[in-house]
């Protein structure tokens, strides 16, 4: 039953088929980002935001810190905002889902590496 | 001059300790394999190397964080943790979820159970050196995973389960696209079978190696596609369907994948065969989608009750056991994987055969890690690292948790 030859035309077929990776640092063409990918965290419409903290509660990840509003900031009805720290964010969307104004999205910038921490918080 | 020749020579025994990195995956994980020269003559399994103390820290989580909490108990088959949760949860407010709902929950456990057997194909073609069909099979993996992302929006956690149903719809166009990728996906899972069954370069290596008897599969209670190689009738998909499930047995069009040959090649049958069985439920599912919504409110206080929630991962049977209070907290959550019943009948299967086969044995199981033993404690401040033993860490989390009340 067992006998070689199985895979050799296939191993023909593919010396002349194209690459099936992409070289991803060096060329970008061709990744497959589809509409609706969860990635990085971003406060989107912070004038909507009325710093009532559930994005903070429901956050599995403890990712998400509400701060006192900086002077540069919209003030909030509370004084606080939330930031999100992403070296903890495990990019579930729950904040997205539960935030009861729309105030927050992941958007699909999916280039998350940095030197260091605090350049990993969101404002 | 003596003659050598007719010296019998008796090769001592040797002990070797395979880990705490599995020799195939990569992953912590520890045996003890007596050996007599080539032959492994017994092997001790030394579960529960690494813990990460999931269960007690969902204990403290609200059950909505314990959704993502579970699904990161496993990288390859989150969705079942994921789902199986959410289900443990409706079962235990006693909630109803729509039908539609039902429908994409299952899809996703059935295209996460594609993804992670073409998964274990490409490792076990690796774990025998057949590297050419481990890279083709792992590109055309990459239709199942962008099938996965498109609808959930993450390749590998797709916490597409909430409590009360699921987060995202499925469109027509997803639908179609979907069918489309399931004709190719099915035409090169056909291909691989006959590359399996055929092939002398990977049959000659699994043809009765790791031999697993029914009667002892039985005895160590070897679950999911390890017990069905051996021809034991285990699947919660078809003995105790839940979700979907349920309408898709009633038609009688699928049957359970069995094999009575008991060793390494038995288990990859099932496997490659159960994998073009997924596409058909997959393409069932999607065929028979009921309209409606998606989701239902649940209250987040859960009454107090105790439940048993069963699913089918890829792996075999996995039990999430929820014992709720009426507060949005869990007051006892266990997770019980299936390697951890497959782990026991490890050690029978290695015995008699070649050290050189041990990786394709362990492999064959298709492992996955989570339990028990000791823990390394880095501090984050100063980055120092200290062990510490058992009974020392009880000590210390006792007294977390008398510092640290449940919030309520
Ligand atoms: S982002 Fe949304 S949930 Fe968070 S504080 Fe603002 S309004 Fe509340
Ligand atoms: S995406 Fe999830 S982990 Fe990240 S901030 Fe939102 S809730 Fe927290």
């Amino acid at each position: 039953m067992a006998r070689l030859g199985k895979i050799q035309p296939e191993l023909m077929k593919n010396v002349r088929s194209k690459q099936a990776t992409v070289r991803y640092p060096f060329v970008k063409a061709g990744i497959n980002v589809p509409e609706g990918l969860r990635a990085r965290w971003d406060y989107k419409m912070p004038e909507r935001c009325t710093g009532c903290k559930i994005c903070e509660r429901v956050c599995p990840a403890e990712a998400i810190e509400m701060i006192k509003c900086r002077p540069e900031d919209f003030q909030t009805k509370t004084g606080f905002r939330p930031i999100c720290h992403l070296d903890r964010c495990v990019i579930c969307g729950q904040c997205v889902e539960s935030c009861p104004r729309g105030v927050l999205t992941l958007t699909d910038s999916f280039e998350m590496a940095f030197l260091s921490r605090d350049d990993m918080i969101v404002y | 001059m003596t003659s050598a020749g007719k010296r019998i020579v008796i090769p001592p025994r040797v002990t070797i300790p395979i880990g705490p990195q599995h020799p195939a995956l990569k992953e912590p994980g520890m045996f003890k394999l007596t050996v007599e020269g080539e032959h492994i003559v017994d092997a001790v399994v030394n579960i529960g190397y690494n813990h990460r103390s999931i269960e007690k820290i969902g204990e403290n989580n609200t059950h909505l964080q314990n959704l993502y909490l579970a699904s990161r108990i496993c990288g390859i088959c989150s969705a079942t943790h994921n789902g199986n949760y959410a289900q443990a949860v409706e079962f235990a407010a006693e909630a109803e979820i729509p039908e539609r709902a039902k429908f994409i929950r299952t899809l996703i456990w059935e295209l996460d159970r594609i993804h992670s057997h073409i998964l274990w194909l490409g490792v076990a073609f690796h774990e025998v050196g057949f590297d050419t069909a481990f890279m083709l099979s792992w590109r055309d993996r990459e239709i199942v995973m962008d099938m996965l992302e498109n609808i959930s929006g993450n390749r590998i956690h797709h916490d597409m389960s909430t409590i009360g149903g699921v987060r995202r719809n499925i469109s027509d166009v997803q639908k179609e696209q979907m069918l489309r990728g399931f004709d190719k996906l099915e035409e090169r899972m056909a291909f691989y079978r006959d590359v399996a069954i055929h092939e002398k370069t990977f049959w000659n290596r699994v043809d009765g190696v790791g031999m697993l008897e029914a009667p002892i599969a039985k005895k160590t209670s070897a679950v999911g596609p390890t017990g069905r190689g051996s021809g034991l009738k285990v699947d919660v998909r078809f003995n105790d369907p839940t979700q979907a499930y349920i309408p898709m047995m009633d038609t009688g069009d699928f049957e359970m994948i069995l094999s009575d040959r008991g060793d390494v090649a038995g288990r990859a049958v099932v496997r490659v065969i159960e994998t073009i069985e997924a596409i058909n439920m997959s393409r069932w599912l999607l065929n028979n989608m009921p309209d409606g919504p998606i989701r239902e409110r649940v209250r987040p206080r859960i009454q107090p009750n105790e439940v048993l929630a069963r699913h089918e991962a890829p792996r075999g049977e996995l039990i999430h056991y929820l014992v709720t209070n009426g507060t949005n907290k869990p007051d006892r959550w266990k997770v019980r994987a299936p390697t951890y019943n497959n782990w026991t009948s490890m050690a029978h299967c290695l015995r008699g055969d070649y050290l050189a086969d041990a990786p394709i044995i362990l492999a064959a199981i298709d492992p996955c890690y989570s339990c028990t033993d000791r823990v390394v404690i880095v501090d984050g401040n100063d980055e120092t690292m200290r062990l510490v033993s058992l009974d020392n860490l009880r000590i210390e989390s006792n007294k977390w948790h008398k510092e640290h009340p449940r919030r309520e």
